[in-house]
């Protein structure tokens, strides 16, 4: 639990081969790749526990139900469009397009230097300068360890995934815009886990006790802001604030299908009703639509709007 | 009547800096932005210092800390900052509309109880 800086990836390996097992631990942990190595019986089992995959390791002949591992290969491509399958090839046998589809960096078992331009291409391809890693770990500790100053807070060694998904309930988005990068910065926990941890007093003095899923919320809102207001100080230039627009951290917690725009105004709300007019007794389908003006709302500022202006009629063709 | 607004959008912030100004001796007023802030000072005469942060919705701590200034025309309240904000321009501006101090989050409250006591006569 050191704070290196050093980019690794968890690559779930499916390979039952007495002679390229070895090899490819030895290749994988040579490029800082964490494999989770598993049997085709448990595959599926192990894509759902492991939620932060890099890729997957597939020999073409690991032993299935089938003739081959290419319906397996398919089976975890739909659960897991996102990862990439670096299948081992076996056979000479072309692919169909569904197994082409599924396996896009197939490799030939004697060519490893293929296998390593995939992973380079596909697993590292977009590269994170080691001082900015080293540094996003450096800021991100010290607002973790002001936030939670009643807690050991360590980082584990940086990686890259390819998953997309949720971790735990409550997520944080935040934007990230300046000169050299634009996105976003999420933080994700499990709602439980940060009720316990706050109400055995990891935080501030005074915050803490049986807190409710909003107060949870804002808790880890407010870290993301303090991280988000390190990072800005430090990476992004003023002259990447032309319009200088305020930002405050979006909160979801999905458990409670909840989220947070950082406004305690009201927020705008339509209901539609859409029905079926051939059958007037089904329930109608439902769509809500709300505006949320969470960062600047000026009634005022707005009458210039107000009046209808002269807009062509929709769906005319407007000549000039 | 309070002595101190504490103005930020996050309930956490408020909750850390309020309760540990209240523990040290502070009567505390909060507000959950600018606007919100603007209007609890208006309505209580007896505050003598505003923390406030910066990035909120509706309106920031900067404008609102000029409204304080120019709308209000009250130079005597303390306004400091406690903002993630560390830019030159920003702070420049503040020291143009007159406030007291600048805290770059996160907030440490040992460092800021001397001169708030000070701010706030006591």
């Amino acid at each position: 639990m050191a704070e290196p800086t050093f980019l690794a990836a968890k690559i779930l390996l499916l390979e039952h081969d007495a002679v390229q097992y070895p090899l490819l631990l030895e290749f994988c942990e040579a490029l800082g790749l964490v494999t989770v190595p598993c049997a085709a019986a448990d595959a599926m089992d192990a894509l759902s526990q492991h939620k932060d995959l890099a890729g997957v390791l597939l020999a073409e002949d690991l032993p299935c139900d089938g003739p081959d591992s290419l319906k397996l290969a398919m089976a975890l491509h739909r659960q897991r469009p996102e990862l990439p399958i670096f299948l081992r090839r076996t056979s000479s046998r072309p692919l169909t397009a569904d197994e082409a589809r599924a396996t896009t960096h197939p490799w030939a078992t004697e060519d490893i230097a293929a296998l390593r331009a995939h992973i380079d291409r596909s697993l590292f391809g977009l590269r994170y300068p080691t001082v900015l890693v080293q540094g996003i770990l450096d800021l991100s500790l010290n607002a973790l360890r002001s936030m939670f100053p009643n807690a050991g807070v360590e980082a584990e060694a940086p990686y890259v995934v390819h998953d997309r998904i949720i971790y735990g309930q409550v997520s944080t988005l935040i934007a990230l815009e300046s000169t050299w990068c634009r996105g976003y910065m999420m933080l994700q926990t499990e709602e439980g886990a940060l009720r316990q941890g706050m109400a055995q007093g990891m935080g501030y003095e005074g915050v803490g006790g049986d807190l409710g899923f909003r107060e949870l919320n804002n808790l880890l809102g407010e870290t993301t802001n303090l991280i988000w207001g390190a990072f800005k100080n430090r990476y992004i230039p003023p002259q990447a604030f032309a319009n200088h627009q305020t930002q405050v951290p979006i909160v979801i917690n999905h458990e409670q299908k909840y989220i947070s725009f950082g406004s305690q105004d009201p927020q705008l709300c339509i209901r539609y009703q859409l029905t079926d007019p051939r059958r007037p007794r089904q329930r109608p389908l439902i769509i809500v639509q709300r505006f949320i003006f969470n960062l600047l709302f000026e009634a005022e500022a707005f009458t210039e709007f107000a009046q209808p202006s002269a807009t062509a009629e929709t769906g005319e063709l407007e000549l000039f | 009547m309070a002595q101190v607004l504490v103005v930020d959008d996050s309930n956490t912030m408020r909750e850390i800096v309020s309760s540990f100004l209240s523990q040290n001796g502070f009567e505390v007023a909060v507000a959950n932005d600018g606007r919100d802030g603007l209007q609890r000072l208006q309505d209580d005469p007896g505050i003598r210092l505003v923390v406030s942060d910066i990035n909120m919705p509706n309106m920031d701590g900067l404008t609102m800390a000029e409204k304080i200034r120019k709308d209000l025309g009250n130079s005597a309240v303390r306004i400091v900052m406690l903002t993630t904000e560390d830019n030159a321009s920003m702070r420049a501006r503040g020291k143009d509309i007159g406030i007291t101090g600048w805290i770059v989050k996160p907030f440490r409250g040992d460092a800021v109880l001397g001169p708030f006591r000070k701010f706030c006569g006591m």
